[in-house]
């Protein structure tokens, strides 16, 4: 069986925590191979507060 | 000196309450703060009540479950940290500086009033029911953090939105746990974390400011 490429920092190894760039990298491989739904579109502009637009 | 964005996390770290734990970082994190706790790293030199109070004195913000009030199954003896701790960050908040004053907490229990029977002195402290529901600790830690001035600027999205986003962040972690040769059964507190931020960067429910 074929090893499986894995596109993380450095590989994990017992009694390692896993990095946030390391699970970043693992979930972007996952997304490109379809196997975990890409995330969905963002709204147009970052949604604020009333009082916050107001005192711009 | 408090960081503001900086939520103390004082609860139960077994597997039992995972799920519940994980469900609260997931709120913390989604709303745009930092989860603190003494499982953060693993400084055998740094005795654990001293870090505790480091992390305290730095944290503005604290979560306090103190819905453990069972007999530990091994020892017949009941757990005191969660009170220490909550005790510890409201001494902080009582007699420390102007700075510490500010702090805020959300304490919980599993039952509504239910804390009046074992640790009545707490009573006028912000005390809400999550009833073993990850999705309610969700709501509850979302309606808290949003109250919190640095949490103004943006309209944080309801906690039954926050769930939804949760359910799919819990999706997909058996895969990112196979991807990283995880035991999902066996991560840690930063394990946990670093799954949970890797998911909220690529999945932002609004663009970055």
């Amino acid at each position: 069986m074929a090893m499986k490429v894995r596109k993380v920092l450095r590989p994990i190894q017992e009694g390692d925590h896993v990095t946030v760039a390391q699970a970043r990298a693992a979930l972007l491989e996952l997304i490109r191979r379809g196997e975990v739904p890409p995330p969905e579109p963002l709204p147009k502009k970052p949604r604020q507060r009333k009082t916050a637009a107001k005192a711009e | 000196m408090t960081n503001e964005r900086h939520v103390f996390i004082n609860c139960p770290f077994d597997r039992e309450y995972r799920p519940l734990l994980r469900a609260m970082l997931f709120a913390v994190y989604d709303c745009g703060f930092r989860a603190r706790s003494a499982l953060e790293a693993e400084d055998s030199g740094e005795v654990r009540v001293q870090k505790i109070i480091r992390i305290v004195g730095e944290s503005a913000l604290g979560i306090h479950d103190i819905s453990r009030v069972q007999l530990d199954r091994s020892s017949n003896l009941p757990r005191f940290n969660m009170p220490l701790e909550l005790g510890l960050f409201l001494g902080a908040k009582a007699y420390g500086d102007a700075d510490q004053q500010t702090k805020r907490c959300l304490i919980l229990d599993s039952e509504p009033y239910r804390y009046q029977k074992y640790i009545s002195d707490i009573a006028g402290q912000d005390i809400r029911a999550h009833g073993d529901q990850p999705t309610t600790a969700i709501e509850l830690v979302r309606n808290w953090l949003s109250a919190s001035g640095v949490a103004r600027e943006h309209v944080i999205p309801s906690g039954s939105v926050l769930a939804k986003r949760y359910r799919a962040c819990r999706r997909a972690f058996p895969k990112m746990c196979d991807e990283l040769q995880l035991d999902p059964r066996r991560l840690t507190f930063t394990d946990d974390i670093a799954l949970i931020v890797a998911w909220l960067d690529i999945n932002p429910w609004a663009p970055p400011s």
